[in-house]
């Protein structure tokens, strides 16, 4: 009877261990994880990417500021919208907006891509603007699109010579969701994980968040951790500011705190705790509930950052 | 660390008022853990064990304190955290060299975040609860070595913030020593 009980929990364990392939159950016609709906950026780039705008700029234009805004895991252009139309509509400054690699398209997509392949659009726009003679150009990163960020300013993958102002919203290093540390364990047996949407955030986000996708988030999360924990030198002539919201459900509020600790030039380097129970509070377009205090916040912000680039 | 020393002094109170009747055994040693996806912390723990309590059922109870300033945050920006554990364990093969094991852990947590960070309200305390499993290998001259895997089930913070430092999966080696 002894031995029954023990191969009977060695076959369900193994059952539980076994690799999943099933296919969530994707809406063509309103979920952005089908083959119908993409992001725009795909078929208009002149719309978003400043190199595709406007690739022969002049004199003024190459050192007016420019400022190259980056979404978070499962998002799309559409979370830099409100501050791209803010941008827009102030005339100080230009705006390019990146569609991170993987994102926006499909479920396939989004399984297959990893963090360096996320990354590879922030890093084209940014070195095609270069070459294009733009010669003041800064980051505003959201959630995921941070560590991103950050990634290619701790390797020189970037010349930062025209990089002026690095913004982070929201940075992710630790998630607040402290399992995706078992994604890779768990995440064969599961497939997918299901995120919670509003219902103005449906097609502008993947709804279906892949397993290999979250190892990636949990790889390039982890990555950046530990090298904040050796310490990190961003050029001297940048100057990085954080704005951390006090609760939020996505990225950990000790993400702040790890900034803190492992930024190690800190003349240039600011952490902004921002009173708010939202991620990403520097996008309202699409929540369910949206209080004047938010769009104050949100205001105040966007006119904090043009006013310093 | 006013918070460890009050664990270890609560814990060599009860082994001295138990010691004259029951004549508890108790063990020292040092404790390294990790948590999947996080630091490594290391630090000391004590462990007493009475045969019968009230006549009635052996008890194995103790404390941790370990210290990512003793793992991770060694010469590292990591972030300093302490965790005091107390415990209470169960051995199954009593007597045996090769000794299954199970416990519940009730823990405290204290991160420090960085002056400029705590004064804004982060949560920087919070009480965990977790469960453990694993081996305990006797050896020879009075040592023993245990190694388990645990999940925290319950976090409890300090403040509103959803902040927490701690997380669910670890695992952990211990090498004690007997002294009486």
């Amino acid at each position: 009877m002894k031995h029954l009980i023990y191969i009977l929990l060695v076959c369900s364990a193994l059952t539980a261990c076994k690799k999943s392939d099933k296919l969530p159950p994707i809406d063509n016609a309103i979920d952005l994880d089908g083959t119908t709906i993409n992001d725009s950026s795909i078929n208009h780039p002149e719309n978003f990417l400043l190199s595709v705008a406007n690739p022969t700029p002049s004199l003024l234009e190459k050192s007016t500021p420019v400022i190259i805004a980056v979404h978070g895991f499962s998002a799309t252009t559409f979370e830099w919208l409100e501050f791209k139309n803010f941008v827009k509509a102030k005339s100080k400054a230009l705006i390019s907006v990146v569609l991170l690699g993987g994102h926006g398209r499909d479920y396939a997509d989004f399984k297959k891509a990893t963090w360096e392949e996320w990354q590879a659009p922030i890093l084209q726009e940014y070195l095609t603007l270069r070459e294009l003679g733009y010669t003041n150009i800064s980051f505003i990163g959201s959630s995921t699109g941070c560590p991103l960020i950050l990634e290619a300013l701790s390797t020189n993958k970037l010349n930062t010579d025209v990089l002026k102002n690095v913004y982070f919203i929201d940075p992710i290093i630790v998630p607040s969701n402290k399992t995706l540390s078992l994604v890779s364990a768990v995440g064969p047996a599961l497939g997918y994980s299901e995120s919670t949407m509003e219902l103005g955030e449906n097609g502008f986000w993947y709804k279906y968040r892949p397993y290999q996708a979250l190892e990636q988030l949990n790889d390039i999360t982890q990555i950046m951790r530990k090298k904040l924990e050796n310490g990190i030198h961003i050029p001297d002539h940048v100057s990085l500011t954080v704005y951390k919201a006090k609760k939020d459900g996505s990225a950990d509020p000790i993400s702040a705190a790890l900034f803190y600790q492992g930024i190690t030039n800190k003349q240039k380097f600011n952490v902004k705790i921002i009173n708010s129970d939202l991620h990403v509070f520097t996008r309202l377009k699409g929540r369910n509930v949206i209080t004047p205090e938010a769009i104050q916040l949100q205001n105040d912000v966007f006119n904090e950052i043009l006013s310093t680039l | 660390m006013k918070i460890g020393t009050i664990i270890l002094s609560l814990l060599l109170t009860a082994t001295s008022f138990a010691q004259d009747s029951i004549q508890p055994t108790i063990e020292l040693g040092i404790r390294s853990q990790k948590y999947t996806g996080f630091y490594w912390e290391n630090g000391v723990t004590a462990e007493f064990h009475l045969r019968k309590l009230a006549g009635k059922f052996p008890l194995n109870a103790g404390v941790t304190m370990t210290f990512s300033g003793l793992g991770s945050a060694f010469h590292s920006n990591a972030l300093p955290i302490n965790h005091y554990d107390v415990f209470f364990a169960y051995y199954f093969r009593k007597g045996k060299k090769l000794a299954p094991t199970l416990r519940i852990n009730i823990g405290y947590d204290h991160t420090k975040l960085g002056e400029s960070i705590e004064l804004l309200g982060y949560a920087n305390h919070a009480l965990v609860m977790g469960l453990e499993a694993g081996v305990s290998y006797s050896l020879p001259k009075g040592f023993r070595v245990l190694a388990t895997g645990g999940y925290n089930f319950l976090v409890v913070n300090n403040t509103k913030s959803l902040g927490s430092s701690v997380y669910p999966v670890f695992g952990q080696m211990s090498v004690v020593y007997c002294i009486r």
